[in-house]
């Protein structure tokens, strides 16, 4: 017996759908997978985090800037990506309000292979505190198919507290789409649970002002 | 309460003579001191509880006395203890009586915390004492405001008395838990708290330590278990005072003894379940207090206190083990107060090298569990890293504990690096090499992306060498590469490629996120979970079929050659190379989602499948069973003919089917759990196997230790404990001290049963005949030897015999 079935899944999908359309926001919202947990004694168990890859980009207008050498630099100017040099991140000379600033203008960093060794020691630790510290990217990845890689990606962390919420899609998505977002993300959450269903409460989807929906 | 009691079971023995009429004797001062030691207010105490009203006359009489008193005191505070004796009385009894008279008591606590502003540090100590516990009592019955008490008793601490100081700490503690336990309190808490934090600011260090010291218990009894004092507490952590600095930095990273046993703590768990059911110490007293004492009965009784109280104290630890825990997580800003940290220990002021060893410690934890990036912190570390260092392998596990995989790795190549240079070489003693093996072992199972090849296979060459324990700290340092990158041993060292379980993992190199792109383990369900693949978990659930699962997934290069060897089916051969290439095949296709690296390694690791399995032909002998039954699973496999094919032709992209198109239930991740299991068992089997027929019983050791550790990195902190870096395989020779102090542990424990027999005792040295002689007649009496034994059957025989012979009128005896 399946917790969540696929009727209820694609109905309460379709009610977010249907809410967003009809009052219309003037941005695009950002449709969430909100989980409550159970049987979870975040002090004792590890707290457990992973991340997948959804098939469908939830957030595509996440911005990423690219740490590069010259290489990079190149590719990143040729595909008009924002990119700072190793000099520029010099620049900042270790201050932590241009790091702040910096880690807050975007959403995630790449960085060269060969850059990415310094950057703890050029940034110092602004940006790990963030929780934004760069994934490297070689020279045989392109740059805009890497970017399209992060902002697929999801990170699922528990904290101190027994929620957590990840973005899943946009309401530009189909439904299908959507859904098939969801169940994979729905999937791999349980999986890195210790007791798999048996530690879940809630499961919600919700997109930005609208209502949420129940699935679980 | 004690004393009150005491007196008033005094007062009940005088009652019946003076008792009654002691009320009225009371008139001028000097008439009602003498009466006051004749008398016993302990009674009057009664009297006045049973009816306030009319007896508030002789209440106001003692008030008066007591005014009088004090105001005396005022004057000369340094009294001795006979001219105070009877203050102290009346002062137990107003203070007992104070809830029914409101007004007075108000006056009463007044001049009581006057006296002890003003004149505080001159009373005499009992006097002092005394007027603290009327204040304590008045507070218990809400009679004065807990703040104002709380300000004068922390303005008391200042005092030199060491008793007042311990009593004073108790009873907050103990109006705390009344607080929390009883009324939950929130606000009254919130505002004591609030107090307690701006006292543990207090230039007057004493004043602060007291408060440090509430704030330490109250967030060990959970009455403040939240961030707000955890990070009150780490703030005393740079307090200019060293003894107040120590206190905060040993609450964070807890007693000494939770850097051992895990199990321990596992244990008690369980032992307090069972210890539930058992008596408690009370019980115990009790019904020791109403029984015949015997010597027996003493002795159960002590162990069974001491029992208690070791179950206790383990409990304890338990407890605050986890509390630490939860207050390094709790922090603020961890990066901030490590920086913070490191740079009092950089600075020019010289600690003790206690403090300096516990600031490292603490550093190191945070880091690790933080994830902080504080590289000046692993510099700093190399100049403690000699062999000959006091305390050296604390400092090797701060190393361990601060290293994680956000460092980068050329930092921690260099902390390696010194560690090999100063621990490893052949000029240091096997003990120092056996240290730094094992320090090395657990910062690279910390971050596995630090390891050269050339270091690894220098540490490797160790392996042989003729000190056991040195040997053995390499070989598990194998183990460990076996499981985690073997590319970087030497061939002969890799062994047989596993396969690995990365699930855990987080991360694939130094700020390479693993990143999943389906449920791992999803392509072992079937698709719309029908029973096909059921009946296909049932099968590896079934003992016998363990190498079917491994045959699934791992090794079908392996599987093919030996089917060209074998040619039974003609068509078995080529099905399997279609399938095969198959195999490859999706992988290309899937080429954009796959990183190039990861696809080079696969490349890599089937390259040496194939190596491996060139040796393996060799050593066929020991793996036969394997192959036969791998080629049954072959044949059956093609009898089935495509279904099961069509299953296994892409495990990665059904496996991504799966957990995109339908949400798994709780049996599907069971099956998962399941096979995963399996297929680590075989794994561990496996890595047994290859060991050879070299292998040791050591050499399992290694593996099974391995695996129990990487298991509990998972489920706790993850760092590494004392014991991992001063583990030595062979245990070196006591010396006979040691051995005594060995024994005499266990005989204190065991209570010993066994051992020499008593030398003094009523009978000890006499036979029971002499005892016998020492005995009144008539017990002995009746001792005569077989008259109370049973007869044999052949004695009864005899006997009847003899009687019916002499029946019949011949001789007996002689037939």
């Amino acid at each position: 017996m399946s917790k969540v079935s696929r009727e209820s899944l694609n109905e309460a999908v379709a009610e977010v759908l249907k809410g967003s359309t009809e009052k219309p926001r003037k941005f695009r919202e950002t449709i969430e997978l909100q989980i409550g947990l159970k049987n979870y004694d975040p002090q004792k168990d590890k707290r457990f985090s992973g991340s997948i890859r959804l098939k469908h980009i939830p957030r595509p207008n996440m911005k990423v800037c690219v740490f590069g050498d010259q290489h990079h630099l190149d590719e990143a100017a040729a595909g008009n990506i924002p990119a700072m040099s190793a000099d520029d991140l010099k620049k900042l000379n270790k201050q932590k309000k241009l790091i702040k600033k910096l880690a807050k203008s975007y959403d995630a960093f790449i960085a060269s292979e060969s850059l990415i060794k310094q950057i703890p020691r050029i940034l110092g630790p602004g940006l790990n505190k963030a929780g934004k510290f760069p994934s490297v990217v070689t020279h045989a990845e392109s740059l805009q198919s890497k970017s399209d890689e992060i902002r697929a990606t999801v990170k699922f962390q528990m904290k101190k507290v027994l929620c957590l919420s990840v973005a899943v899609g946009h309401v530009g998505l189909s439904q299908e789409e959507l859904v098939s977002n969801i169940s994979l993300s729905i999937n791999f959450l349980v999986s890195l649970l210790k007791k798999n269903w048996q530690n879940v409460r809630s499961l919600n989807i919700k997109s930005t002002m609208g209502k949420p929906q129940r699935v679980y | 309460m004690g004393k009150s009691s005491k007196i008033e079971k005094k007062s009940k023995k005088d009652g019946k003579n003076g008792g009654p009429k002691a009320p009225e004797g009371a008139n001028s001062g000097k008439a009602s001191r003498f009466t006051m030691s004749e008398r016993n207010l302990g009674l009057m105490q009664e009297i006045i509880r049973k009816d306030p009203e009319s007896y508030k006359e002789e209440f106001l009489e003692q008030f008066n006395y007591f005014v009088q008193t004090m105001k005396l005191l005022h004057l000369q505070p340094e009294q001795n203890r006979q001219e105070t004796q009877s203050l102290q009385d009346s002062v137990l009894f107003l203070s007992g009586l104070a809830k029914h008279y409101p007004k007075e008591a108000k006056q009463f606590a007044d001049s009581l915390f006057e006296l002890l502003r003003v004149q505080g540090a001159g009373l005499d100590a009992d006097v002092r004492m005394s007027f603290c516990k009327a204040l304590v009592l008045l507070r218990n019955q809400d009679m004065l405001d807990p703040i104002v008490l709380l300000e004068t008793f922390f303005e008391l601490v200042k005092v030199e008395d060491k008793v007042l100081r311990k009593f004073l700490l108790a009873s907050i503690s103990a109006h705390l838990k009344r607080v929390y336990h009883k009324k939950k309190d929130v606000k009254m808490l919130g505002r004591i708290q609030n107090l307690c934090f701006s006292k543990i600011k207090d230039s007057r260090s004493i004043v602060a330590r007291a408060a440090q010291l509430v704030c330490i218990d109250a967030f060990r009894r959970k009455f403040w278990r939240d961030a707000r004092t955890a990070n009150v507490i780490a703030d005393a952590c740079f307090h200019k005072v060293p003894k107040i600095q120590v206190t905060s930095l040993k609450f964070f990273l807890g007693s000494e003894n939770d850097n051992g046993e895990e199990d321990d703590d596992d244990d008690s768990a369980i032992d307090s379940d069972a210890e539930d059911n058992k008596k408690t110490l009370k019980e115990v007293m009790t019904s020791f207090r109403n029984v015949k004492k015997t010597r027996k009965r003493e002795k159960n009784v002590e162990r069974a206190k001491k029992m208690i109280s070791k179950k206790k104290k383990q409990k304890k630890e338990g407890r605050s083990k986890e509390c630490n825990l939860m207050a390094i997580q709790s922090l603020y800003d961890p990066q901030e107060f490590t920086d913070k940290l490191f740079g009092a220990l950089e600075s020019k002021k010289m600690d003790k090298f206690e403090v300096k060893v516990l600031k490292i410690a603490l550093c190191a934890r945070i880091i690790g569990i933080h994830r902080l990036h504080t590289l000046s912190f692993y510099s700093y570390l190399h100049r403690f890293l000699q062999p000959k260092q006091r305390d050296v392998t604390r400092i090797l596990l701060y190393a361990a504990q601060a290293c994680h995989e956000m460092v980068p790795p050329d930092t921690i190549e260099q902390l390696i690096r010194v560690i090999a240079n100063n621990f490893v070489t052949d000029r240091n003693s096997p003990e120092a090499m056996t240290v730094g093996i094992n320090a090395i072992r657990e910062i690279l199972s910390n971050c596995p992306f630090a390891a050269t090849e050339e270091l690894l296979r220098d540490l490797s060459e160790y392996k042989t060498y003729k000190n056991k324990n040195v040997s053995m700290a390499a070989r598990s340092l194998i183990t460990l590469f076996r499981a985690v990158n073997p590319k970087l041993l030497a061939r002969k060292d890799r062994g047989k490629p596993q396969e690995k379980d990365e699930d855990e993992k987080e991360y694939n190199g130094f700020a390479r996120p693993k990143v999943h792109d389906f449920v791992s383990g999803a392509e072992i369900l079937d698709d719309d979970g029908d029973e096909e693949g059921q009946g296909h978990l049932d099968d590896n659930d079934d003992d016998e079929s363990d190498v079917d699962v491994s045959d699934v997934d791992t090794d079908d290069v392996d599987t093919d050659d030996e089917e060209e060897d074998v040619d039974d089916d003609e068509g078995a051969p080529s099905a399997k190379k279609r399938r095969v290439e198959q195999l490859q095949n999706p992988e290309d296709d899937e080429e954009e989602e796959v990183d190039d690296e990861e696809e080079e390694e696969e490349e890599d690791e089937e390259e040496e499948e194939e190596d491996v399995d060139d040796e393996e032909e060799e050593e066929e002998d020991v793996d036969d069973e394997e192959d036969v039954e791998d080629e049954e699973e072959d044949s059956e496999d093609v009898k089935s003919s495509a279904a099961p094919e069509s299953v296994e032709e892409d495990p990665k992209k059904k496996a991504t089917k799966n957990s995109m198109d339908r949400i798994l239930t709780q049996e599907d991740f069971k099956n998962i759990r399941a096979y995963q299991l399996k297929k680590q068992l075989i794994g561990e089997k496996r890595l047994k196997k290859q060991m050879g027929k070299g292998r040791s019983n050591a050499d399992e050791r290694i593996v099974e230790e391995m695996t129990e550790k990487l298991e509990m990195k998972r489920s706790t902190d993850g760092l590494a404990r004392l014991s991992d870096i001063e583990h030595f395989y062979k245990k070196k020779r006591q010396t006979k001290e040691e051995r005594m102090a060995d024994i005499a542990a266990g005989r204190a424990d065991e209570d010993y049963k066994f051992g020499r027999p008593k030398k003094n005792g009523a009978h000890v040295g006499r036979t029971n005949e002499q005892n016998s002689k020492k005995k009144v007649f008539a017990m002995v009496k009746n001792k005569v030897r077989g008259r109370n034994r049973q007869r044999s059957f052949r004695d009864q025989q005899k006997s009847l015999r003899n009687y019916l012979m002499r029946q019949s009128g011949r001789k007996p005896g002689n037939v």
